[in-house]
């Protein structure tokens, strides 16, 4: 296999499709995994990459690679839950191992069998890291039988890092923005509510705080939510007995 | 008349707060200095670049964090002096906030996506009752800068170009000068923090800037935080509650009957709650 190091402006491109672009927007994560399996299959000589993204524990493993066979090979794989991507989920990278030598075949038997039959003969897998936790892994398969050589491996634990930055931010800007919907829809109610108590009151010649006790008791033997009452008493959609 | 458990209450958690946002600091700290050194061991340019740029981000952050910890370490002050002093008033969260932006004055607005403010918080009375004329006339700094999601800061002549009703009140308060930074994070912006007579040079220092976003992360946007500043915000309830009655007895939307009211606010000098409490001890009919 070459050894060459990939030229800097090849790198500096890929660098800045990973990790450089502005997140204003949550960016769609099988897009981020494709562009780290392409970048990886370019640059690193004559590997071929694989993505593993398994972001919570529970949740199904996305995979994104570049041909038929490989991707076939990589979602068996997840379903065999076995290989290199699987342990490096863990956080740990796994250096380059032969697929033909013990390690490979009794800790992979099924992985290994189907890599050689593609004509890989070594791999390697790096553990792709989002803030804290490892949530999943650039897996590299090399053709022959030739070590993939430490810089290698070392460029592409730097792509993996690159893109786990962008998904690490992608996952602070949904939590950030699920926060905001959610104290502004709190707000929103707060103010309604208000509204309704008053609306009542008035309505009913009772104090805003008996309002309220019918408002909730409404809400509660309808089983709908006190803010859905409160609009529909405002807008005059539903009128509420004094109770 | 709050108790001693309340103070202690209050203590602890913004001691936790400030715990957390230590440790929130640290962990940025560390994640930089791994970037910084991976930056010095890159064989390319490109790739130091992304290190360095990286760590600046959370160096950024930490520093961010490390002033979230401060205001709740000088909430913790205010209230253990409050504490063994029975009979002054519940110190403030917003004090400590308008202190480390330089300034007495300093409020804080929540305001929706319509532009209505939400809710208010306020360090003192100049600052409240500013944030009370924004709230009856409509316009003004906060609701500028969350428009606008950019710092706004006016003074003197321009104060009153800018907003020809807020504008002139406000110099009637004597305040002459106003800035405001917008509450946000990751795109989203939530409001802004004001300050008022602010000493010269706040408006345009990053101490401002700094400020709202720790507030912003720490305690408005923060999954383990506190929109409502320790009890401290306003969300009108009187006057909405009031806003529902005027609709009522006048038959018209809701929306109007809270004009009514902040219009009736305006023309007395007195605030919207006052109004909302007359209307809702019966004592005075609006329309």
């Amino acid at each position: 296999m070459t050894s060459m190091f990939p030229p800097p402006q090849r790198l500096a491109e890929a660098f800045v499709d990973l990790a450089a672009s502005p997140v204003t927007e949550a960016s769609d994560p099988t897009g981020l995994l494709a562009c780290l399996a392409l970048h990886g299959s370019e640059l690193l000589g004559d590997c071929a990459a694989v993505v593993l993204y398994a972001p919570d524990k529970s949740a199904s493993v996305e995979v994104a690679g570049v041909g038929e066979g490989l991707m076939c090979l990589a979602h068996d794989a997840v379903g065999w839950g076995e290989g290199p991507g699987q342990e490096a989920c863990g956080g740990r990278p796994v250096a380059d191992t032969a697929l033909d030598g013990d390690r490979a075949r009794s800790d992979w038997p099924r992985f290994a069998a189907r890599a050689l039959e593609l004509g890989y003969g070594r791999t390697a897998a790096l553990p792709l890291r989002v803030g804290q936790e490892s949530s999943g892994a650039l897996v590299l398969l090399g053709p022959g039988s030739t070590p993939l050589p430490a810089q290698l491996l070392a460029l592409g634990q730097s792509l993996a890092d690159a893109a786990g930055w962008t998904l690490e931010r992608d996952r602070q800007l949904c939590e950030t923005r699920a926060l905001a919907d959610q104290l502004e829809q709190a707000l929103v109610s707060r103010v309604v509510i208000e509204q309704a108590k008053g609306t009542l009151a008035a309505r009913h010649s009772i104090s805003v705080d008996e309002a309220f006790r019918v408002l909730r008791a409404y809400a509660r033997s309808h089983r709908r939510r006190l803010p859905d009452v409160a609009r529909e008493v405002v807008d005059r959609t539903l009128d509420l007995p004094a109770g | 008349m709050v108790t001693g458990g309340a103070a202690s209450e209050l203590i602890a958690s913004a001691e936790r707060k400030a715990a957390l946002a230590r440790a929130r600091s640290t962990h940025e700290i560390t994640s930089a200095e791994r970037h910084e050194l991976l930056a010095g061991q890159a064989r390319t340019e490109a790739l130091e670049n992304m290190h360095l740029r990286i760590a600046a981000v959370h160096r950024a952050t930490a520093a961010c964090h490390l002033t979230a910890a401060r205001l709740q370490d000088d909430y913790v002050n205010r209230l253990t002096g409050w504490a063994r002093q029975r009979g002054t008033p519940k110190p403030l969260f917003m004090s400590g906030v308008a202190a480390a932006c330089g300034t007495g004055s300093a409020s804080v607005t929540l305001i929706g996506a319509s532009l209505d403010q939400l809710a208010m918080a306020a360090s003192d009375e100049p600052s409240r009752a500013a944030q009370e004329l924004e709230f009856q006339l409509g316009e003004g700094p906060s609701r500028d800068a969350t428009r606008q999601a950019r710092p706004v800061a006016a003074a003197g002549a321009a104060l009153r170009e800018r907003w020809p009703g807020y504008g002139p009140a406000l110099a009637g308060l004597g305040v002459d000068a106003v800035a405001a930074v917008p509450l946000s994070l990751s795109g989203r912006c939530v409001g802004a923090l004001a300050v008022f007579d602010p000493v010269q040079g706040v408006a345009d220092s990053d101490t401002f800037g700094e400020v709202a976003e720790a507030l912003t992360r720490s305690m408005i946007l923060s999954p383990d935080g506190d929109p409502g500043l320790y009890g401290a915000i306003d969300a009108h309830a009187q006057v909405h509650q009031a806003a529902g009655m005027v609709s009522e007895q006048l038959g018209c939307p809701v929306t109007d009957a809270l004009e009514l009211i902040k219009a009736r606010a305006y023309a007395e000098s007195a605030s919207a709650h006052a109004v909302a409490e007359r209307i809702l001890r019966g004592e005075l009919r609006l329309g």
